[in-house]
């Protein structure tokens, strides 16, 4: 389970980046990112280059699904999986 | 709405007549803008926002050529044969023709994207450039060839996934291939191209360019981004300046671009003459 | 496609609503089939098209005989205007506007609407009010919703998915076969969970009767939709309708794969094909041309 730290991070990044009217403490880490907060392909790519640079992480040709952007607990724990392995 | 005065031009170039637009100001002062629109459909989004940028600034006296390079938009050629070595040409020879048809001594740069690394790239190798406006520029071409090959496979992800295709291999085929013709949204990126721009490197050796550059950082922070903040500083006569803008170059939908527009009046005004 | 053209191609200015909108004009330099093209560009989109569809399309059908014209609509592109204040409405009026200027300029008497999203709405909203436009080619129709904002932004929060998933609901469908479209309905049910935008115009595009714009449209329609656009099933399921209403057939052709813009060379140039074989068949060329 990833930390709350990490996934108000994730929030607050998807907020900037995106430009969203939004606040990120009331973002659920549960909710649906495509549906509820206008997420598009070019979205998903904004969020893709925010978490390389926020995180430090990479993401590989394999880690590509829809079901990783699904949710912010869903970002939170690939943020989380991909810094132990580094 | 005050009349503008702007009117299609042509500009001939390497064998090829591209298409322009000068827009001109009601009271010239002997200065022009050439200005470098950015790669793929980040043109399309961007469109009326340069459209906009250019009637301001002719407002503000400065007249503005806006031209499409060679094998894009309303241009001649095509985009699959598209090559920096002409479109840096094409840079030039919308400088000429600016300087030409305004009567303007002194013609700078304004460029966006992928337009404001090959307006930096030009200006290194033409020190007569009056001054350089660069929005958001590629300043890494290889990160940005990499990001695009991502932004293939993100959208052919996305599009497998509505039309319920859950094979993310068919996807990644359907997307970035890496090798030879790559089809980036519908444009085809030739290798050699993705080879060129991916050597784009603005940081790699010292700026020869000695004119006045701004460097605009488009985003919710207030603190410029630290590739375009070195950038400015790697200049004699750099400034960075970090506004409040989404990125105009990839937004669908009507886009306030002033700003953005706002900025850089602001610091053309501060020119010499 | 060659790189030596054989027409020409020239950009001008001409009139709508006192206002100036900048166009390319392509000419046939060889014998001229008897209708033109006009392109409708997309709501976000200039004159040039997604990925330069139309520049690609209006050049392959110049060489082919058509005039053509791709034209910015007021407020986008170089045309003059407000980009806040476009609307359906005065999109429609520009196209016919376009219609009226490329017959006279070339001395073509017949039209062909080609839109792009948003543009198949103008199409649409258009094809009837002028007699010379006797063919449409619509990509990518949305069901028209005279909200332009609500519907755009409603898409992009994919509210879309919720507003299909009420169109299959039975009671949803005798609202649309009992009578006209209702547009306001459409509105409402966009409008919920969703902020509204209000823009200036819009009600204007609510009191057009699209219904009645489609449905009487005594020419011939060519629908072209990506197999997986999610707003294909019930944009087909219901223009579906509507073509039974009129007691017609029209047109419509899938490209398996595709998304809403068309965005690979294989569905680009399938899209392309096909309006231009479709069209060809509806202005055949004079002596020794195709059909």
């Amino acid at each position: 389970m990833a930390d709350a730290q990490l996934k108000q991070e994730i929030k607050e990044m998807i907020v900037e980046r995106l430009f969203l009217d939004a606040d990120p403490a009331q973002m659920g880490d549960d909710e649906n990112l495509m549906e509820n907060y206008e997420i598009d392909s070019v979205n998903l790519f904004e969020i893709v280059v925010g978490m390389e640079e926020q995180f430090g992480i990479s993401f590989e040709d394999d880690d590509f699904s829809v079901d990783l952007f699904a949710t912010v607990d869903s970002l939170a724990d690939f943020v989380e999986r991909k810094q132990a392995e580094a | 709405m005050s009349a503008l005065d702007e009117r299609p031009v042509t500009i001939n170039s390497g064998g090829a007549r591209l298409h322009a637009v000068l827009h001109l100001p009601t009271e010239p002062r002997g200065r022009a803008l050439a200005f470098c629109h950015p790669f793929a459909e980040e043109k399309k989004c961007a469109h009326r926002s340069m459209v906009d940028a250019a009637r301001a600034c002719a407002e503000a006296g400065w007249a503005v050529l806006r031209f499409d390079l060679r094998g894009c938009g309303d241009s001649p050629g095509r985009f699959v044969a598209a090559d920096l070595d002409d479109w840096r040409a094409d840079v030039v020879a919308a400088m000429d023709a600016a300087a030409r048809e305004t009567g303007s001594e002194r013609v700078g740069l304004l460029g966006l994207r992928l337009g404001a690394a090959l307006a930096a790239q030009v200006a290194e190798e033409h020190p007569e450039v009056a001054c350089l406006a660069l929005w958001e520029p590629i300043v890494d071409g290889g990160r940005y060839i990499q990001q695009n090959l991502r932004r293939s496979m993100i959208k052919a992800m996305v599009t497998a996934h509505e039309g319920g295709e859950e094979d993310a291999g068919a996807a990644r085929a359907a997307g970035a291939l890496g090798e030879g013709t790559v089809d980036f949204d519908g444009y085809q990126v030739s290798e050699r191209l993705r080879e060129q721009i991916g050597a784009i490197d603005l940081l790699a050796q010292p700026r020869a360019y000695a004119g006045p550059v701004l460097v605009v950082n488009l985003t919710a922070r207030e603190e410029v981004a630290g590739p375009l903040a070195e950038l400015a500083s790697a200049y004699a006569r750099g400034q960075a300046v970090a506004v409040r803008q989404e990125p105009l170059w990839q937004r669908i939908g009507v886009i306030d671009a002033s700003p953005t527009i706002e900025a850089t009046l602001t610091w053309l005004e501060q020119r010499d003459d | 496609m060659t790189e030596t053209l054989t027409a020409t191609e020239r950009h001008l200015f001409f009139p709508s609503a006192g206002l100036r909108v900048l166009g390319v004009l392509h000419t046939p330099t060889g014998p001229v089939r008897p209708g033109a093209l006009i392109f409708l560009h997309g709501w976000a989109g200039y004159r040039i098209g997604p990925h330069q569809m139309f520049t690609k399309l209006a050049r392959q059908a110049a060489e082919a005989g058509f005039p053509c014209l791709r034209f910015d609509f007021r407020g986008r592109g170089d045309s003059e205007g407000i980009a806040e204040q476009t609307t359906l409405s005065t999109m429609i009026e520009d196209a016919q506007a376009a219609v009226a200027m490329v017959c006279a300029e070339t001395g073509v008497e017949r039209a062909a609407l080609i839109g792009d999203c948003s543009g198949s709405e103008v199409a649409i909203g258009a094809g009837l009010l002028d007699e010379r436009i006797d063919s449409l080619v619509l990509w990518s129709a949305p069901i028209v919703a005279g909200d332009r904002a609500q519907a755009d932004a409603a898409k992009r929060r994919g509210i879309y998915r919720t507003y299909l998933g009420k169109l299959f609901r039975r009671e949803t469908w005798a609202k649309l076969l009992g009578g006209r479209l209702q547009p306001e309905m459409i509105a409402q049910a966009l409008r919920s969970g969703g902020k509204g935008a209000g823009e200036e115009g819009a009600t204007s595009d609510r009191e057009i009767d699209w219904y009645r714009r489609y449905v009487d449209f005594p020419g011939e329609v060519l629908h072209i939709y990506g197999g997986n656009d999610p707003l294909t099933p019930s944009a087909l399921a219901h223009y579906d309708e509507l073509a039974r209403e009129a007691g017609r057939t029209f047109d419509t052709h899938t490209v398996e794969g595709a998304n809403h813009a068309f965005y690979s060379l294989g569905w680009e140039t399938e899209v392309m094909d096909v309006t231009l074989q479709w069209l060809a068949r509806r202005y055949p060329a004079g002596d020794g041309g195709d059909g």
